[in-house]
């Protein structure tokens, strides 16, 4: 059974999480540094660091590393200035992979995410609600850690179930480190005004591939929960339009993501997973002194979330 | 009164801009309220639909207007992105006539980049509201669950700021409070400044004179103007964040977003040494906009 939805030939190297993905010869994408445009003539839409066009999507990233996605099947890069490899691997498994992903007629969530053997549990948020240290934090609880950043979900096999796919390495603030639990690899970027680094969690799944079971929604605020004692934790089970317009908040590179899929058959492969999958909103307060028990709460969530015996009420983190 | 630009081609953007504590948040539900016009009150935690407005400093508005993601980038490639963001948001919105309103607590400046951060060409103008600032250190120190001398300190220091990597806002450099006032009171575009403690006094009065000023129509509907100052009274957004929570609430505040309000405050909670240090820092600017130098009473 082939463990990837497609393969890469890359000329430089992906990282360790990524290597199942890597093939030498007669890969499925063939990425390679070469000649990437400014701009696209006449696109279809745009953004500000984006362009598509016929089936191409033109990303411009504010440190220099410029890429060209075609047809699903091509990835061609250009470096400008001070743009190092780092910067070159965090853009292509991030913002390019996505793009690439979508081109392919595949899902991309942007979430972090853990194991329990075949069962995948995805962690979304706003940005900087604490997925990846999350994540990681329940990766020291028996959670073995999956995925950060980029989750990829065959969309076009939601009607049996939602398949999806992990390939970076876990990244987190120094400040979350120890939080976490999980020990510095070293840093992101080639500059030191980046601060977040790579980190190694206490367990990573050995596999690449899971059933997606549970999304888990992380929030800080809950309108209606005016308790204001920052401790307390509230669960609801999403349901409906809540839900989808949930995961919709979620895909990944969202605006270019649209451009490239398309508004209605994004909306339709949301449904499609939406059906398949339980969601859950857990709002807790974003306090260090208080993350662990928010990570014991989302562990004994997941629990839950397994053994279908979910029970939405408030509780109180000690 | 000189009047802001009228809404045309990609020129549409109001700026709300503030120091913090300064009666931003306010005045957005003060404009929500006039815009919508409703009979009931619009909540404290719908000002965003009411208006369509932006938070100038939000990761999820950069990260879903820019395509990427802010977290992937040093706070100065971000920073220096936000103008081209900000003109994109603006040419996209489909709104003909009202501007879009974009909140801030940064300093007037330009980015790492050399551009302006607030671009002249997308810009109508801006509301800038200003408080004495001893008020805005005792409402800072009970926002930020800090004593009173850390938040003299940061009204005092230039390189004060707050977001920024890790955090969930885009850093925003403040100046110091007369560095941040200065600032903005020279930008070079159509400013209309308020003091808070004017706005207190007349509300109607001068809710009125900023939609006139941003060529709001309705700007001199006496009774949509009452009615806009009745369903944000004070109280009424007490009783609001009591009943269903806050969500800009300080993240370590044990005390309401809508504490207190009033004017006054600084010197009933500062000491004797923490007024004189406010007033020696900023006592040039306080006494331009009016208010007391006197470090007693």
């Amino acid at each position: 059974m082939q463990q990837t939805p497609f393969t890469i030939d890359a000329d430089f190297d992906l990282s360790e999480a990524a290597a199942p993905w890597s093939r030498a010869h007669g890969a499925d994408v063939a990425v390679r540094r070469g000649a990437v445009p400014l701009s696209l003539p006449r696109p279809e839409s745009r953004g500000v660091a984006w362009q598509h066009a016929a089936g191409r999507t033109l990303i411009l990233t504010p440190c220099g590393v410029r890429f060209l996605v075609e047809g699903g099947s091509t990835i061609r890069y250009a470096l400008d200035g001070c743009a190092s490899l780092a910067d070159l691997r965090l853009f292509f498994l991030g913002t390019a992979l996505s793009v690439l992903t979508a081109q392919r007629g595949l899902l991309p969530l942007k979430a972090s995410a853990v194991a329990n053997g075949e069962d995948v549990h995805a962690l979304v948020g706003m940005p900087m609600r604490g997925k990846s240290a999350s994540a990681a934090a329940l990766a020291a609880r028996g959670y073995p850690f999956f995925a950060d950043d980029l989750l990829i979900l065959d969309a076009k096999g939601l009607d049996a179930e939602a398949r999806c796919y992990r390939c970076d390495d876990l990244k987190v603030w120094p400040q979350a480190l120890a939080l976490a639990d999980c020990e510095s690899l070293g840093p992101v970027r080639g500059t030191s005004k980046y601060r977040k680094l790579y980190a190694m969690p206490r367990q990573r799944a050995a596999r690449v591939s899971g059933r997606l079971r549970t999304i888990v929604y992380l929030a800080s605020f809950k309108k209606g929960d005016a308790s204001g004692d920052r401790h307390s934790t509230h669960l609801e089970r999403l349901s409906g339009r809540k839900k989808v317009e949930t995961v919709m908040t979620t895909i990944h590179s969202r605006p270019i993501t649209i451009a490239v899929v398309g508004r209605l058959p994004l909306f339709q492969w949301v449904m499609a997973l939406s059906r398949r999958v339980e969601m859950l909103g857990l709002t807790r307060p974003e306090i260090p002194t208080v993350f662990g028990a928010g990570v014991n709460r989302i562990a004994a969530l997941l629990s839950a979330a397994e053994s279908g015996t979910v029970q939405t009420r408030k509780g109180t983190a000690p | 009164m000189t009047r802001a630009h009228p809404v045309s081609g990609q020129r549409r953007i109001a700026w709300l801009a503030s120091y913090p504590r300064s009666g931003n948040t306010w005045t957005r539900l003060l404009l929500a309220n006039f815009l919508s016009a409703a009979a009931e009150p619009v909540g404290v935690n719908d000002i965003g639909s009411a208006m369509f407005s932006a938070l100038y400093h939000g990761r999820p508005w950069f990260d879903s207007v820019a395509g990427i993601s802010s977290s992937d980038c040093t706070e100065d490639e971000a920073e220096s992105l936000r103008p081209a963001v900000v003109r994109f948001w603006a040419q996209e919105a489909k709104r003909e006539e009202t501007p879009l309103f974009c909140k801030s607590h940064e300093a007037y400046r330009d980015t790492p980049a050399g551009e302006p951060l607030f671009p002249d060409d997308v810009t109508v103008g801006a509301v800038y509201l200003v408080r004495n600032p001893l008020d805005v250190a005792v409402s800072w120190a009970f926002y930020l669950d800090e004593g009173f001398s850390h938040s003299v300190a940061y009204l005092n220091a230039r390189t004060s700021r707050i977001g920024g990597a890790g955090s969930q806002e885009l850093r925003q450099r403040l100046f110091d409070w007369s560095g941040h006032v200065e600032s903005w009171t020279g930008a070079p575009f159509p400013v209309l400044t308020v003091r808070y403690e004017d706005l207190l006094a007349d509300t109607v009065g001068w809710l009125g004179k900023i939609a006139s000023f941003l060529r709001l129509d309705g700007a001199s509907d006496h009774r949509r103007l009452e009615q806009a100052v009745a369903h944000s009274a004070f109280a009424r957004l007490q009783e609001n964040e009591d009943r269903e929570g806050f969500h800009m609430r300080g993240r370590y505040s044990r005390t309401p977003f809508f504490r207190s309000g009033v004017a006054g405050d600084g010197r009933r909670h500062l000491s004797a040494a923490q007024v004189r240090d406010v007033l020696a820092a900023h006592g040039a600017t306080m006494a331009r906009f009016g208010y007391s130098c006197r470090a007693t009473g």
